[in-house]
C-alpha cells in the first residue's frame, strides 16, 4: 500500500500530510485551515517528490531524492533488451510509468562527466555496493543522460547472462581454444542498434579501416558503422568478429573526436572470474577469458582511448552462487589480477 | 583388634598435661587407667576419648616470629602442617559456601611440591656459599639489549632427575635454540626466503625464531645439529636460485607500487595526458594502502579522492 504524501504549505512552513486510507488534516492554531491541495503557495504543479526535470542533463543536487519519469518511447529505445531490473520493470508496468529516483551516485557521475576534459583518456567509474543498493538503477540513469547528450551507447545490461545462461555456444572457427557465443553476440548487436539508431545515420560514424570477414565479405574503409552492425546481425557466424570490429572502431572514432562513447557494463566482475557454464565441444568448462565475447568488452574499458566514459558495476551476484565472495568492495570482487590503474569509484550504498 | 591395643597404648603413653605453659616438664604417667577409671572393664570396644589422644600443641604455635626459617626447613620436604606457621588453605570445600579445607590432614597440600626450602633468605645463603666459585659478571653486559647484542643465540635445555633405578630421561635430549631475527643480517629477498624456510617457527610479535631439536639421541648431538641448522638457514637464504626470479606479482605478500601493473598503466597514461607527479605519488600511496590494508570505507574513500584529483575531476 503506497501512501501518497501531499504537499501543503502553511504560512511559509511546510508540513507533510500523509494520506493513507483517510485524509488526516493537521490543524494549526495560528493559521486557518486550508483545503488540499493548495497550489497557490508553490509553483511546482507536481507533488514535491516528483521532479519537473525529466531530462538527466538538467538534474542537480537539489533534485536529489525526487522521482523523474522516463518517456515510454525513450524507455523502449534504451531498455528494450535490458537495463532496468526486472522487479522494477514489473512495478513500472503496474503503474504505467517508469519513474526513477534521482540519487547522489548518479548525480555524482553525471557531474564528473560534465566537467571532464574529453581530451584525456576515458575515465572509468566503478559502481559498487551491497545487493539492492541501486547500482543498476544508477547505471540506467546515467545511460539516459548519455543518450540525451548524444553519446554512442555501448551497454551490456547484465554481463553474467552470457556466462550463466548462454543461448548457444560453439567452438570458435578462427581462434584456437576459444568459444563463441554467436546468438548472444547477435542479440547484443540488435540491442546496440536499437539504442543508437538515431546516431548510426550520422555520416561522421564511418569505418576507419577495412574489415575483412571472409574472402568475399569485406567492409571497406569509409563505410558507415551501421554496416558492421548489420553484417553482424545478418551473418551469425561473424557476429562476435563484428562486435570486436565495432568496439575498436568506436574507440578510434572517439579518439578522432568524431563521436563520444559511453560504455556501461553491469556485472563487470564476471569477466575476471574462473568459471562459466560454457563448454567446448569436448565438454570442458572454460573460464570467461576463453570466450570470444569477453575480450572486446574488457578492451574497451582500457585507457587507450579518449572522448568517452566507462561506467562499470561490480556485484557479488554476478558470480555463481558457490563462488560468491561475500564482499561488496570492488577489489575483492575484481580480484588481484585486474589492473587497477585509475579506477574511479562511485559508491551507491544508500539502500533505496 | 590391633588398632584398639595400639590406641590404648597411645592413650597411656600420651597422657601429658595440657598446660598452657609448655616449657614445664611433662610428667610421664604410665599407670593403667589413670584418669580413666570409668573406662575400665569395658572390654574390647573402649570408648574413644573426645577429640582423640591428647597431643602436644603443634610446634607452629610456639615458633618465634624472628626465627631462622632456613634452619626449620633446610631442604625439600613434604608439607608438614604443624611445622609451618601459616594459615594455608587448599582445595575445594565439600559445601559450596564453606571455606577451602585447612592445612591439617590436607592431602592436596601434601601432594603438591612446596618451596618452603627456597625462601629468599635461604637462596641468599646458597648464593653466598657458591659465590666464591663464580667469576664476576661481565662489565659490558649492563642491560638486556647488551645481552642480546653480545649473546644473540639462546639455547635452552632441561634436566630431569629421577629417584628410580634409572636416572636417565629421554626428554633431556631436547634442545631449543632461540634467535632474534633482527640480529641476523637479512633484509628484503633474503629475509623473505628465511621466513619462508622457517615458517611457523617465527613469532612476528617477539621477532624470535625458535628451533626445537630432538632428533638425535644425545643432547650434545642435538646442540650441534641446532647450530648447524641455523648456519644452513642463513646461508640458504643468502643464496639466490634461478627459479626465484619466477616470482610473479601475484605471489607478492604485499602490493608494491614500483613493480605493479598499475604503475605501468599510469606511466603510459602520463605520456598522453598531463599528470602531476605529486598527485601520482599520492595516488600510489592510496592504492598501496588499499591493497595492503584491505578495503574498507576509509581506504576506498581515500583512494577515490586521490584518483579524482589525479585525473583532474572535481565536483561542481
Amino acid at each position: 500500500m503506497i501512501g501518497k504524501s501531499v504537499f501543503r504549505a502553511l504560512n511559509g512552513k511546510q508540513e507533510v500530510v500523509k494520506r493513507c486510507s483517510k485524509i488526516v488534516i493537521r490543524a494549526s492554531s495560528t493559521v486557518p485551515q486550508m483545503s488540499l491541495p493548495s497550489s497557490s503557495e508553490n509553483s511546482n504543479p507536481l507533488p514535491f517528490f516528483r521532479s519537473i526535470q525529466n531530462s538527466p542533463s538538467l538534474h542537480a543536487s537539489n533534485n536529489s531524492g525526487q522521482f523523474y519519469t522516463i518517456d515510454p518511447s525513450i524507455k523502449k529505445q534504451l531498455f528494450l533488451y535490458g537495463g532496468i531490473p526486472k522487479t522494477f520493470d514489473e512495478l513500472c508496468n503496474t503503474f504505467k510509468e517508469t519513474c526513477m529516483m534521482i540519487r547522489e551516485p548518479a548525480l555524482e557521475i553525471m557531474d564528473y562527466m560534465k566537467s571532464t576534459n574529453f581530451n584525456n583518456a576515458a575515465t572509468r567509474y566503478c559502481l559498487y555496493g551491497k545487493i539492492g543498493t541501486g547500482k543498476s538503477m544508477t547505471m540506467a540513469h546515467v545511460l539516459h543522460y548519455g543518450f540525451e547528450n548524444s553519446f554512442v551507447i555501448v551497454h551490456v545490461p547484465w554481463a553474467p547472462y552470457w556466462y550463466k545462461f548462454p543461448k548457444e555456444y560453439s567452438d570458435c572457427p578462427t581462434k584456437e581454444g576459444m568459444v563463441d557465443l554467436p546468438l548472444d553476440a547477435v542479440a547484443w548487436l540488435i540491442h546496440f542498434k536499437n539504442q543508437n539508431s538515431h546516431l548510426l545515420a550520422d555520416p561522421n560514424l564511418s569505418v576507419c579501416q577495412d574489415w575483412e570477414w571472409s574472402k568475399r565479405e569485406i567492409t571497406k574503409k569509409g563505410a558507415p558503422l551501421a554496416e558492421i552492425v548489420e553484417m553482424g546481425i545478418n551473418r551469425v557466424k561473424y557476429s562476435t568478429n563484428c562486435i570486436e570490429a565495432l568496439l575498436q572502431e568506436l574507440k578510434q572514432l572517439s579518439d578522432l573526436k568524431r563521436c563520444k562513447t559511453i560504455v556501461v557494463i553491469d556485472g563487470f566482475n564476471i569477466f575476471f572470474s574462473d568459471k562459466t557454464k560454457i563448454k567446448t565441444a569436448a565438454f570442458e568448462k572454460i573460464p570467461p577469458k576463453r570466450v570470444t565475447i569477453t575480450s572486446p568488452f574488457v578492451d574497451i574499458t582500457k585507457q587507450d582511448w579518449s572522448n568517452g566514459a566507462v561506467i562499470v558495476s561490480v556485484d557479488d551476484l554476478a558470480f555463481f552462487r558457490k563462488d560468491q565472495r561475500n564482499t561488496h568492495y570492488p577489489r575483492g570482487l575484481l580480484g588481484p589480477e585486474v589492473i587497477l590503474p585509475s579506477n574511479q569509484f562511485s559508491a551507491p550504498q544508500i539502500p533505496i | 583388634m590391633m588398632c584398639n591395643s595400639r590406641y590404648r597404648l597411645l592413650r597411656i603413653v600420651a597422657k601429658y598435661s595440657t598446660d598452657a605453659s609448655n616449657t614445664e616438664f611433662r610428667v610421664l604417667d604410665l599407670r593403667k587407667g589413670s584418669g580413666e577409671s570409668a573406662m575400665q572393664g569395658r572390654g574390647r570396644f573402649q570408648k574413644r576419648t573426645e577429640g582423640g589422644p591428647q597431643l602436644l600443641p603443634p610446634r607452629e604455635t610456639r615458633m618465634p616470629i624472628d626465627q631462622d626459617w632456613p634452619s626449620v626447613w633446610p631442604g625439600p620436604r613434604t608439607f608438614h602442617p604443624a611445622s609451618v606457621p601459616l594459615p594455608v588453605r587448599q582445595g575445594y570445600p565439600a559445601k559450596d559456601l564453606a571455606a577451602p579445607p585447612g592445612k591439617y590432614a590436607n592431602a592436596e597440600l601434601m601432594k603438591i611440591p612446596n618451596f618452603l626450602h627456597l625462601t629468599p633468605a635461604a637462596v641468599q645463603r646458597h648464593c653466598q656459599a657458591i659465590k666464591r666459585f663464580c667469576t664476576p659478571w661481565p662489565s659490558k653486559l649492563t642491560n638486556e639489549d647488551a645481552c642480546d647484542k653480545y649473546f644473540p643465540v639462546q639455547t635452552t635445555t632441561c634436566d630431569y632427575l629421577h629417584s628410580s633405578p634409572s636416572i636417565r630421561d629421554p626428554l633431556a635430549r631436547i634442545v631449543t635454540l632461540q634467535v632474534k631475527l633482527s640480529s641476523l643480517p637479512l633484509e628484503g629477498r633474503t629475509r623473505d626466503k628465511f621466513l619462508r624456510l622457517v615458517q611457523e617457527r617465527y613469532n612476528p610479535e617477539t621477532d624470535m625464531v625458535t628451533i626445537v631439536v630432538d632428533r638425535c639421541p644425545t643432547r650434545k648431538q642435538n646442540l650441534d645439529y641446532s647450530h648447524f641448522l641455523l648456519t644452513v638457514l642463513y646461508h640458504e637464504s643468502m643464496k639466490e636460485e634461478s627459479w626465484e626470479r619466477e616470482k610473479s606479482p601475484l605471489d607478492n605478500e604485499l602490493f608494491e607500487w614500483q613493480t605493479s601493473a598499475s604503475r605501468a598503466a599510469i606511466d603510459s597514461l602520463a605520456v598522453k595526458q598531463k599528470l602531476d607527479p605529486d598527485y601520482i605519488q599520492h595516488y600510489s600511496e592510496a592504492l598501496t594502502n588499499l591493497m595492503n590494508k584491505g578495503e574498507d570505507q576509509e581506504t576506498l574513500a581515500d583512494y577515490k579522492e586521490r584518483a579524482l584529483r589525479l585525473l583532474g575531476h572535481s565536483r561542481n
